[in-house]
């Protein structure tokens, strides 16, 4: 336990100097996984990772779709997007295009192929020879890159131990850009992130659920849904998550106003239910999300423990943040205690404004999850 | 348990935590929906999101039939004078063990995608589906019973066949049928999550054995029968992965089960073909799948606008507020400040008609306005109905001069006809306001309660904040207007959300809005009060449903598109309506009420728009359509 109690993580120039000088470097290779798509920042780990020397392996994965009355302009940006990536390997590497594609009845299931697709994507991955592998998570959604990252620090935590391969996250976070981009067709249900499908699959489960909606802005309908997916009938606490530091220092304060019916009149919340996270420090709501689940536990051991559920709805570091929570919790096993990440993903996108006028300002991040940063 | 402060909020009847409240918001009139004999054959009960099927399923619960059987007030009275009709209830107490299986939260769809050595995956579904229904079947006899949850497992047994090869048999008492399931269940789950599968399928039942094992006779409590039946109601199918679904109807029904079997679902699990096949006007079992919606709109209005009432009245019980939709004002005569403003329009609307009729000699008898006059607006609509006939008349006669003499007044059907034409269109010309009333709100509500929640609620925060600022507890037409149209505008907006294809619905919305505000705006009028479909005949209906890749392949992503919109409530489908030539049945599709608030058309069932099928098809086909005619340019 307290994978990461010790922990670093490098942000703009110092991710980009850490990732062409340092992590890309030496004999053997380097694998990166991204997103295929009309997002620009799919390329933004590939560009600084060409400038290192080692040989690259491209993992592509095919996402959804885009939507609307711009999707012929969308579809020839992810078509350029995809002749950038090409351009980009050629001599330096191997690209290999992974279906991960949300199938038509992806928005109406509880199962979504689109995440099971990503599970066994992440089981048969080869990692031996690597000396790290990078994935990208800039342009790819909650359902799949949770469960991807999941099995591999989860579930094969032994393989990279074994190979000694260093797990890395790299994130392009551009907030005007997240802004612009909307979710479409978005899942009927919630659903439960594999490998923690468990946590709630049981019937007659009385344990308790403590929720962790992590909030962030215009999620009414996707917090809804989560909220429906939790058993109905059983004692549940409600722990929103609110990002606070953050650049704009009111923003816990708007995201109060923006779900007060929620917050007062469904969940009866008081001020001491809220937890704070940096957000712009995924270890900060690691290390928050941990020690709450766990404080739970506890109290409620008297009523056989609790299931601790978490969604997220916030930015791609914060998400990042309540993965390894859920992941350094999924390896509990006791009765007294499950955790599940739950989601609700789109299964088509939509840009607002004109296609071509992409806002420039990304920054970068790197955190390293497992390997060699970790070792003594 | 509570309700929010705005008690039509958010939370949904079927997910409340407690049973009296769940009860006491729930309408009896529903149970209507499933028929009179339930339970000798498979009923599939299908709806859109929101269309009641989980509420109707869960009063059949051993909890609810318990508190329905020994309840006194007169609302559970009703409920179970309903449930007795339905021999749910028998000699005082609930004869039906009803096991609730809801499938929505788990994710039986992975199953199907496993990846096992030599096992059949569907094994796996039925072994936690086994476990599901045993557990859930268990708890409810404990309830029935009065037993204590553990404790008292003993006293129940089984009186299972002697030789029956149904692996639930093995397990003699109710203990151990109960550490199986939760540990099938458990284990199962687990192995799932952690990639192991098929380390546990050997758990797998070649078919659902619980069906057949938890017959009337088979379950004992100190050794008696505890009911007369059992009902396994599967709810949410539409989430098992469809090969999956398909495979478990098919048992259910070609096999001999000892059990009822209900299985509800959301309508758009079903393939376009099968949607575009359902005749809402059949609401018969024998006839396929109980369609709540169109249940509901056979049922007549007040029935249905009581249903609501009722709804609306429960749930303010619940709250600080004893009454609301009579605060909402019925007319817009009540409005103090428009009434000089609608004064001075009929006054400009008389001086014009009697100039016509000073001018037409044809139209110098009939009669403006009815006499006496209820109210300056009502008395603005007889003149505008006058208008609107006077201008029918001559757009019919002025070739052929016809009429020599006087025309007489319009008869009192023609009246009605036109004046509910004439209200839609005195208000939107004179910006008056046009949605408001409760019964506007009930009708608007499309036969969806999840909408009318919605509208409710929307109804009750403006209710609730004049009253704490203290500006009046009556809310003005115009305000109510205002705020249907905002809550209609977010449904629009929203349709990408809600359903496929949705930015590509609303560019046809739009395009079908150009025809039809055009012509229910139109000086003479066709169709009272308006346009609010669009149709096509049976026979070009037959063509869509039956599209494929070799026959009629055009028509495949109108099918797609529409179908969807029928699942997703946005359209709603009357099939084999007799019009227009002897013999001739035609289709409608009639818009969500929420839609014709926000594409600013009238609420009532009128007029259609009938086109052929496949110019529909070529709507939905290009981005920039401009037809033959010029219509709808730009639009896609």
């Amino acid at each position: 336990m307290n994978n990461w109690q010790s922990h670093i993580y490098w942000s703009g120039s110092a991710a980009e100097d850490m990732l062409s000088e340092v992590v890309a470097t030496g004999e053997k290779s380097v694998a990166l996984v991204i997103g295929e798509g009309f997002d620009p920042r799919m390329l933004d780990c590939l560009n600084v990772l060409v400038r290192s020397t080692a040989e690259l392996k491209v993992y592509l994965l095919k996402i959804g779709r885009s939507a609307g009355a711009e999707q012929t302009q969308l579809a020839a940006r992810a078509k350029a997007n995809l002749g950038k990536l090409v351009e980009l390997l050629d001599g330096r590497g191997t690209l290999a295009v992974v279906d991960t594609q949300f199938e038509t009845d992806d928005r109406d299931s509880t199962a979504p192929s689109a995440s099971d697709k990503s599970v066994e994507f992440a089981r048969e991955l080869p990692i031996d020879g690597l000396s790290s592998l990078v994935v990208d998570i800039s342009a790819l959604p909650q359902g799949l890159y949770f469960p991807l990252l999941e099995i591999l620090i989860g579930q094969r935590r032994d393989d990279f131990l074994a190979c000694q391969t260093s797990l890395y996250v790299f994130v392009s976070e551009n907030v005007s850009l997240d802004a612009r981009i909307s979710g479409q067709e978005l899942q009927e249900d919630a659903y439960m992130v594999p490998p923690f499908r468990s946590a709630l699959a049981v019937s007659e489960d009385k344990r308790p659920i403590v929720w962790f909606p992590v909030l962030g802005e215009g999620e009414a309908l996707q917090i809804g849904r989560v909220e429906k997916l939790l058993p109905a009938r059983v004692e549940r606490e409600v722990c929103p998550i609110l990002p606070m530091p953050s650049t704009n220092p009111r923003r816990a304060d708007l995201l109060i106003r923006e779900y007060e019916t929620m917050l007062q009149d469904n969940w009866a919340l008081d001020s001491r239910s809220f937890i704070y996270s940096d957000e712009r420090n995924p270890f900060h709501l690691y290390t928050q999300l941990s020690r709450a689940a766990l404080r739970y536990r506890e109290a409620l051991s008297e009523l056989g423990g609790c299931r601790a559920v978490v969604s997220c709805h916030s930015s791609k570091l914060l998400s990042l943040g309540a993965l390894l929570a859920a992941s350094e919790l999924n390896q509990i096993e006791a009765d007294d205690f499950d955790i599940g990440l739950a989601n609700v993903d789109a299964t088509a996108y939509r840009l607002s404004g004109e296609a071509d006028d992409w806002p420039s300002q990304s920054t970068y991040f790197l955190i390293p999850i497992l390997g060699e940063v970790y070792e003594d | 348990m509570r309700l929010p402060r705005n008690p039509f909020r958010s939370t949904k009847v079927e997910s409340l935590e407690s049973h009296d409240l769940f009860l006491k918001l729930f309408q009896p009139i529903a149970l209507g929906a499933l028929g009179l004999n339930p339970w000798d054959s498979v009923m599939r009960i299908k709806s859109a999101q929101g269309g009641g099927k989980t509420s109707l399923l869960r009063v059949l619960s051993p909890e609810c039939l318990l508190r329905v059987s020994e309840g006194t007030s007169t609302h559970l009275t009703e409920i179970a004078e309903q449930l007795r009709a339905l021999g749910a209830i028998g000699d005082g107490r609930p004869s039906v063990l009803g096991i609730y299986v809801p499938l929505g939260s788990t994710p039986y769809a992975t199953i199907a995608r496993l990846r096992l050595e030599s096992q059949d995956p569907l094994h796996l579904l039925y072994a936690l589906l086994d476990a599901r229904v045993v557990l859930t079947a268990i708890n409810g006899v404990q309830v029935l019973r009065g037993l204590d949850s553990e404790a008292d497992l003993s006293r129940i047994t089984f009186n299972w066949p002697e030789d029956g090869p149904n692996p639930l048999y093995e397990h003699a008492t109710a203990r151990d049928l109960v550490s199986w399931a939760r540990g099938a269940e458990r284990e199962i789950w687990r192995a799932i999550d952690r990639g192991k599968a098929s380390l546990v399928a050997d758990l797998g039942h070649a078919r659902p054995y619980s069906f057949e094992a938890l017959s009337p006779r088979a379950i004992l409590v100190d050794g008696e029968p505890i009911c007369d039946r059992v009902v396994v109601m599967v709810d949410d199918a539409h989430k098992l992965h469809g090969s999956h679904r398909k495979t478990l109807l098919e048992h259910v029904i070609t096999s001999r089960l000892n059990v009822s079997f209900w299985i509800a679902e959301r309508m758009h699990a079903m393939e376009p073909y099968e949607l575009l096949a359902l005749d809402t006007s059949s609401t018969e079992r024998e006839e396929g799948p109980v369609v709540l919606s169109a249940w509901w709109q056979k049922h007549n209005k007040a029935g249905t606008s009581r249903f609501y009432a009722d709804i609306a009245k429960r749930r303010l019980e619940e709250s600080r507020v004893e009454e609301l939709f009579e605060h909402l004002t019925p007319s817009v005569i009540e409005d103090r400040p428009e009434i000089q403003r609608i004064q001075r329009i009929a006054d400009a609307m008389r001086a014009h008609l009697e100039d016509i009729k000073g001018k037409d000699v044809r139209f110098s008898e009939i009669e403006m306005a009815r006499k006496p006059h209820q109210s300056a607006f009502d008395y603005l609509v007889d003149l505008k109905a006058a208008e609107m006939y006077i201008a029918s008349v001559k757009s019919k006669t002025q070739d052929s001069f016809e009429f020599e003499g006087s025309v007489p007044s319009p008869t009192s059907t023609q009246l009605s006809d036109l004046r509910s034409a004439a209200e839609y269109q005195v208000c939107i010309k004179n910006d008056l306001p046009l949605y408001y009333g409760a019964n506007t709100i009930y009708e608007i509500a499309s036969w969806n309660v999840d909408q009318f929640l919605s509208l409710a609620a929307g109804v009750y925060d403006q209710f609730d904040a004049q009253r704490v600022q203290g500006t009046g507890v009556k809310v003005l037409p115009r305000a109510q207007d205002k705020l249907i149209r905002e809550i209609a505008t977010a449904y629009f907006v929203g349709l990408p959300k809600r359903m496929p294809n949705g930015e590509k619905m609303q560019r046809f919305l739009q395009a079908f809005a150009k025809y039809a505000v055009a012509e229910s705006q139109a000086p003479t009028k066709k169709y009272g009060p308006g346009v609010t479909g669009f149709g096509m005949t049976s026979k070009d209906h037959d063509r869509l449903r039956n599209c494929s890749e070799t026959k009629d392949a055009h028509l495949m992503e109108f099918a797609d598109l529409i179908s969807g919109a029928v699942a997703h409530n946005v359209v709603f489908m009357k099939a084999n309506a007799k019009q227009g030539k002897a013999g001739e049945t035609v289709t409608v599709f009639y818009l969500n009420r929420l839609l014709c608030v926000y594409l600013n058309l009238p609420i009532g069932l009128g007029g259609w728009w009938k086109r052929k099928v496949d110019h529909f098809a070529t709507l939905t086909k290009t981005e920039r359509h401009q037809s033959a005619q010029g219509e709808d340019e730009s639009l896609f």
